[in-house]
């Protein structure tokens, strides 16, 4: 909740005797003259009340002081859920919301009944975009009617989720209040609706002003409904707005400094958090922002050909290649299936620290998610951060992103989160790095994870028209997982039977800033309800054939004989399973079983097959494709084996064995230009042998006839090792070749 | 040598000629396993050390399984007491290590010898080239203890609180046959080179794992001068002649460049470089051709 409001909680068993009637005035100031409010605060500084000194220093933002006192209030009062309740307000106020939802259910336990704990749980849901945030504030409404702090909770659950009608209900009650900061609060998100309608300026935002001209918060509000709709310069703008009305709205500053960084602003965002961090210390986000930003702000930015890379100084050689010629093809494919290329610069991030990446995109660490796009700005975790064989396929990831960029450039950002996660998906499938492409089968039609068929069956899946709420506030285990595959299949689908067109007329409509039914409406001519039902047969075919039941009951009978080493069992029971669900590759994937137990019984050529499928379909195990890769390198079969070579330095790019092995291969087959990007990131991988390393790098520079640069590496090479042979002979050559290319000039 | 099991084992002295003046003694131990897994290891990785040093070593003494006591181990170092003092001693140790936050010690049937020990016992030697290898656990409690003018040492561990089994002596017996850990592609695996392959080995073994590493290689001294083993395809041969001796006198050319790199410009340090580098080619392939 905006912070400024936080008076409006003011607990009634502190409004006694003199001091409450202070409290009472000073709050009464807020509203009207700033100054005298502080004035009024600093003198309750010395009231002989723990609780009404907590309070004054919380107003005036001392953190410790009022985290003290509290503590003193608690101490002095355990019985007191009020002031449990209280103290985990001024937590949450500081971004700490686990040290908040233990004050809160502290209280709770004091005193079931105590309706501002119940709202701080439910503010701490709301935070954390938890279904439970609903359940609880319908506690409150049912305990206490009259708490319309529960219906503004509501009201924004409701526009969170994009149902403008639910809000404007539920704002009803705290519209009328009595109470002029719940009705502040109402003028705000009511403004907040009209902005997401692009009906502005609004005639709400006149109404709070005209109440309370330093309220911030207004525009605060309005800036959380833009982030959330990923219009950030719009947020931006708003929040600008938010300090200029208060200049003392620390979490305005601090969400303002985040946005910033998340449309490339490094300069301007470190500035604004550094002077937020330095008036309020106390806000977790910050801190933790501003000390990932001294590092990230001291790496070399590598910028070129439209695109800004930021990767840890430590990878960038290693991966910086690789990162270019995906981006590139990306845009590329995506400019030709959606008739849409973003404006240049694209920004790309790498983090070797999944809690750094969740810093950079939340602030906060902890978050779940592996890849963000904001805007032009894609901001993703590294293959250090969670490797290939954690099912981090983080080349497919950044594939993702990259259909992101385009989908939210397309649409000025105003793309629902359902379709542009459904696009991302779909791009995975039919055109990433680890496409589905298997021999007889149709091209891109993933084997999605059995939980989604079983979600399908039990009848888990969402209307497409709210499937965004399987993403912002997911009501059972693996429901976002979910969500993003039947986007994917959603996308699929339309592909399918409406021919890409029918995407790229969906993102016509989006970007006339219409909602996922009229988006649908207008672009394919049929209703949400009608697209769910002929969505429905369409999986009810792709599925048809799939027994997921049986599926698991074979993979886990596959994997107990392989423990026990029966090859035959674990062979038989391995092809059951792919006879049950063809084409998956995923966490239970039976190829590779199968292909281990038919090696082991001798047939190599059953394996080599199934290990083929597995790859074909995507599956970027490290150790399958590499036996897979050596054994069509055994039999001969080198153009296909440097296919497989290929995706496994791409899918583990930190590997200089890898690389240095695909490396090798592309010069023997002629692909020197690809050689170079493989030499040169084994090179940054700093090999032992850092002689080898360079004469590889100056043997492929050779191929390619770039001499000089060709005799720096081999020099550098013989600098270390001056007998080296084979560089020896290189330089010979590389010296011939630039001598006779100068005699003929 | 071939490669007998654990419970055959026995003390085993490789008499072998020594391929070049200045070829080190060694002495390798596998000491106590205490699980199978581990005690097949050390001897494994004691046995691979001892045949990758066997073409570079004056000798070999191999001590594994009941052997691999503290006295034998004394014996086998009073045996070089005799030894001409430019000979190398270089004795590797290869198993558990521990440390009571007083005293090194490695695990052998029997008495533990003690660093201190170890030190007692290299101290009379005449050898004034000595390098002791401990690739045990806790062992970089021993280095300040073995660590004298003339003894180097190399450590698997940053101090004696790194107490966890080591993978150290599976990667140091690696890198003696490892064509990659020869960095000046010279055909010879000195010290130093094998140090700073298992210092990165070890380190990425840690990371591929993605656990927390529980073991810092550390060296004291100077290692560079051990010669331990020999790899095929490259080295230089004691070839008589004029060649040769230009050769020779080429690498002490490029070496005296290299050592002066920060006082030229880049590009006419480069320049030179490759003109000592181009005749030194012409002198190998004339060397090839006899």
């Amino acid at each position: 909740m905006p912070g400024r409001s936080r008076l409006a909680l003011l607990l009634a068993s502190l409004a006694t005797a003199a001091w409450g009637q202070s409290l009472e005035q000073c709050r009464a100031f807020e509203l009207t003259a700033g100054d005298d409010a502080l004035s009024c605060y600093r003198q309750l500084l010395v009231a002989g009340e723990s609780a009404v000194r907590a309070e004054a220093a919380w107003a005036l933002d001392d953190f410790p002081a009022a985290n003290a006192a509290f503590r003193a209030a608690v101490q002095a009062n355990p019985e007191r859920a009020d002031l449990r309740a209280r103290w985990g307000q001024l937590y949450l106020e500081a971004q700490s919301a686990a040290e908040a939802l233990n004050l809160f259910r502290e209280a709770l336990q004091l005193d079931p009944n105590d309706i501002d704990a119940k709202l701080g749980m439910a503010r701490v849901a709301l935070g954390g975009f938890d279904a439970k945030a609903e359940e609880l504030a319908n506690e409150v409404l049912a305990a206490a009617p009259g708490r319309h702090e529960a219906r503004l909770i509501l009201a924004r659950l409701a526009l969170e989720a994009d149902d403008p009608d639910r809000a404007q209900r539920e704002l009803e009650g705290p519209l009328a209040s009595a109470d002029p900061r719940i009705r502040l609060q109402a003028f705000a998100l009511r403004a907040a609706m009209d902005h997401l309608a692009d009906q502005v300026p609004s005639p709400w935002e006149d109404r709070a002003r005209a109440l309370h001209p330093g309220y911030g918060a207004l525009h605060e509000t309005i800036a959380h409904f833009y982030i959330i709709t990923r219009r950030y310069r719009e947020a931006i703008a708003q929040l600008e707005r938010a300090v200029e009305a208060d200049p003392r709205l620390w979490s305005a500053h601090a969400t303002l400094g985040m946005n910033l960084l998340r449309v490339n602003r490094f300069a301007d965002g470190y500035g604004v958090l550094a002077r937020a961090h330095d008036a309020f210390p106390y806000n977790r986000e910050v801190v933790n922002a501003l000390r990932l930003l001294d590092d990230v702000m001291a790496w070399p930015e590598n910028v070129g050909d439209g695109l800004i890379l930021r990767i840890d100084p430590a990878e960038s050689g290693a991966l910086a290649g690789y990162v270019r010629d995906l981006t590139a093809d990306a845009l590329d494919a995506f400019a030709e299936r959606y008739d849409y290329r973003p404006e240049p610069p694209v920004v790309v991030e790498l983090y070797r620290r999944h809690e750094d990446f969740a810093v950079r995109t939340s602030g906060l660490p902890g978050i779940g998610i592996l890849g963000a796009t904001f805007g032009h700005v894609v901001v993703m975790d590294g293959p250090s951060a969670r490797g290939i064989d954690e099912g981090f396929d983080w080349a497919s990831a950044l594939w993702h992103e990259i259909a992101h960029v385009v989908t939210l450039g397309a649409t000025d950002n105003r793309v629902a989160r359902w379709f542009s996660e459904g696009i991302s998906v779909l791009e995975e499938w039919q055109t990433g790095p680890s496409r589905f492409q298997v021999d007889g089968a149709p091209a891109g039609r993933h084997a999605v994870p059995p939980d989604v068929i079983d979600a399908f069956r039990d009848g888990m899946l969402l209307p497409v028209a709210g499937l965004d709420e399987g993403f912002i506030r997911p009501r059972y285990a693996g429901q976002v997982g979910v969500s993003y595959t039947q986007a994917g299949l959603v996308c699929e689908y339309v592909a399918e039977t409406h021919g890409l067109d029918g995407l790229v007329r969906l993102l016509a409509a989006f970007a006339d800033g219409r909602h996922t039914a009229s988006a649908i409406e207008t672009a394919l001519a049929v209703s949400p309800e009608a697209l769910d039902r002929a969505f429905t047969t369409y999986l009810e075919e792709r599925f048809a054939n799939i027994d997921t039941v049986a599926f698991r009951v074979a993979v886990a009978e596959a994997r107990d004989a392989v423990e026990s080493r029966d090859w035959q069992t674990a062979f038989d029971a391995a092809e059951r399973a792919v006879a049950s669900y063809r084409h998956y590759v995923g966490g239970l994937s039976p190829y590779t079983v199968l292909a281990e137990s038919a090696e082991r019984l001798g047939r190599r050529d059953r394996a080599v097959e199934a290990l083929t499928t597995y790859w074909q379909a995507g599956g970027r195990l490290t150790e399958p494709l590499t036996r897979l890769a050596e054994w069509r390198e055994a039999a001969g079969n080198l153009d296909e084996a440097l296919q497989v070579r290929r995706a496994l330095a791409l899918v583990a790019p930190l590997s200089g064995g890898h690389r240095v092995v695909l490396g090798d291969r592309l010069l023997a087959a002629g692909a020197a230009a690809e050689a170079r990007r493989e030499y040169v990131a084994y090179q940054a991988l700093e090999p032992h042998d850092r002689a080898d390393a360079h004469y590889r790098l100056a043997r492929a520079l050779f191929a390619l006839d770039e001499l000089e640069a060709a005799r720096r590496e081999v020099l550098l090479a013989l600098e270390i090792a001056p007998t080296y042979s084979d560089a020896l002979r290189l330089l010979t050559d590389v010296t011939r070749r630039s001598r006779a290319g100068s005699s003929e000039r | 040598m071939s490669g007998p099991g654990v419970a055959a084992l026995a003390a085993c002295v490789l008499a072998l000629a020594p391929l070049v003046s200045a070829a080190p003694h060694m002495v390798i131990v596998a000491g106590l396993g205490g699980e199978p897994v581990y005690a097949s290891a050390f001897v494994e990785q004691a046995q691979a050390t001892a045949n990758a040093v066997e073409h570079v070593a004056a000798g070999v003494t191999l001590l594994v399984g009941e052997d691999a006591g503290r006295d034998r181990m004394r014996d086998a170092l009073a045996a070089y007491r005799e030894s001409p003092r430019e000979d190398p001693v270089v004795v590797v140790l290869i198993g558990h290590g521990s440390y009571d936050g007083e005293h090194y010690r490695f695990n052998v049937p029997g008495p533990d010898p003690t660093a201190d020990e170890l030190a007692d016992w290299l101290a009379p030697l005449p050898s004034e080239h000595q390098l002791v290898v401990l690739a045990t656990s806790a062992s970089g409690a021993a280095i300040d203890v073995l660590k004298d003018e003339g003894r180097a040492v190399i450590a698997a561990t940053k101090d004696g609180h790194e107490a966890n089994a080591v993978v150290f002596g599976r990667f140091w017996a690696a890198a003696l046959t490892e064509p990659r850990a020869d960095i000046d592609k010279d055909g010879r695996i000195d010290a130093d080179e094998a140090f700073r392959f298992v210092e990165q080995a070890v380190a990425r073994h840690y990371e591929d794992a993605q656990r927390i590493a529980t073991e810092h290689p550390r060296s004291e001294g100077d290692i560079v001068r051990f010669e331990l083993a020999a790899i095929a395809g490259e080295g230089l041969d004691a070839t008589p002649g004029s060649a040769a001796t230009r050769r020779d006198e080429l690498l002490t050319e490029i070496d005296a460049l290299r050592k002066a790199k920060g006082r030229h410009a880049e590009e006419e340090y480069f320049a030179t470089l490759q003109e000592l580098l181009l005749e030194l080619s012409a002198v190998e392939s004339e060397l090839d051709e006899r």
